[in-house]
């Protein structure tokens, strides 16, 4: 099971508007799924707590 | 959002545009916006530099209401560039080709401050981006015109929300001027 997204503290306020699969999307990333997440992930964005395999 | 104090900050004003960055919509898949700024762009070498002529670049925001109750925001964003060449239509046949996808702007202005211009908070990401309304070639008569032989290039959009200032951190990287993970200036 993939481990649990989790986004550091001081992006939690923060909204992110992002294009997938050729719609557009506005989430607020403390209310944020983990789909959503996992999405954003893929985009590249640096706003998740590192696990401890990468540190 | 409700009225509140507003208090200006007594502080020099500079008018004018020094620089402007221009991405194809596709090449930014995410926007990031804290406490009413841009905190984050995804997207690899997204915005490219364009030389513009010294005190030719302008962006204008208007607001104006539509009826009583709705209201449009156009964003109009001019600069000149030159020679006229092969490399300048380059960029031109550019604009032109993106034109109906469309693209974002990060204007350089005076006071030092960074805007994205083509998204703003209201509308979804590359709903309303920026399009080339015109490009204009014009040789003037003579040598007594200054704007002779400069190629004009007009970007605009019609939106729904204000354009969104850049926050501390990402204006100190943009307008270092070095290679970030969005901006590419070589």
């Amino acid at each position: 099971m993939a481990a649990k997204l989790k986004v550091r503290n001081e992006h939690l306020d923060s909204e992110v508007h992002y294009a997938w699969n050729g719609s557009s999307y506005k989430v607020i990333l403390k209310d944020a799924p983990q789909e959503q997440l996992a999405i954003l992930k893929e985009l590249g964005m640096d706003i998740f707590e590192k696990d401890k395999k990468e540190q | 959002m409700a009225l509140a104090i507003f208090t200006q900050v007594c502080a020099k004003n500079v008018s004018g545009a020094s620089k402007i960055l221009i991405s194809d919509k596709a090449t930014v898949t995410a926007v990031t916006i804290t406490a009413g700024e841009v905190s984050a762009i995804t997207g690899s070498n997204a915005f490219m530099k364009i030389d513009s002529i010294q005190d030719s670049l302008q962006w204008k925001q208007e607001e104006s209401a539509v009826g009583l109750y709705n209201a449009e925001i156009k964003n109009t964003i001019d600069f000149n560039v030159l020679p006229p060449s092969k490399t300048t239509n380059v960029l031109l046949q550019a604009l032109l080709d993106g034109s109906p996808c469309g693209f974002y702007a990060i204007i350089i202005d005076s006071n030092g401050i960074c805007w994205l211009v083509g998204h703003n908070a209201t509308d979804p990401l590359g709903s309303r981006p920026l399009r080339s309304t015109k490009i204009s070639h014009d040789t003037g008569k003579g040598l007594a015109v200054a704007e002779g032989n400069q190629v004009a290039i007009e970007l605009s959009n019609d939106c729904s929300g204000l354009a969104i200032p850049f926050n501390a951190a990402l204006i100190a990287a943009i307008v270092a001027g070095t290679e970030s993970t969005f901006c590419k200036w070589s």
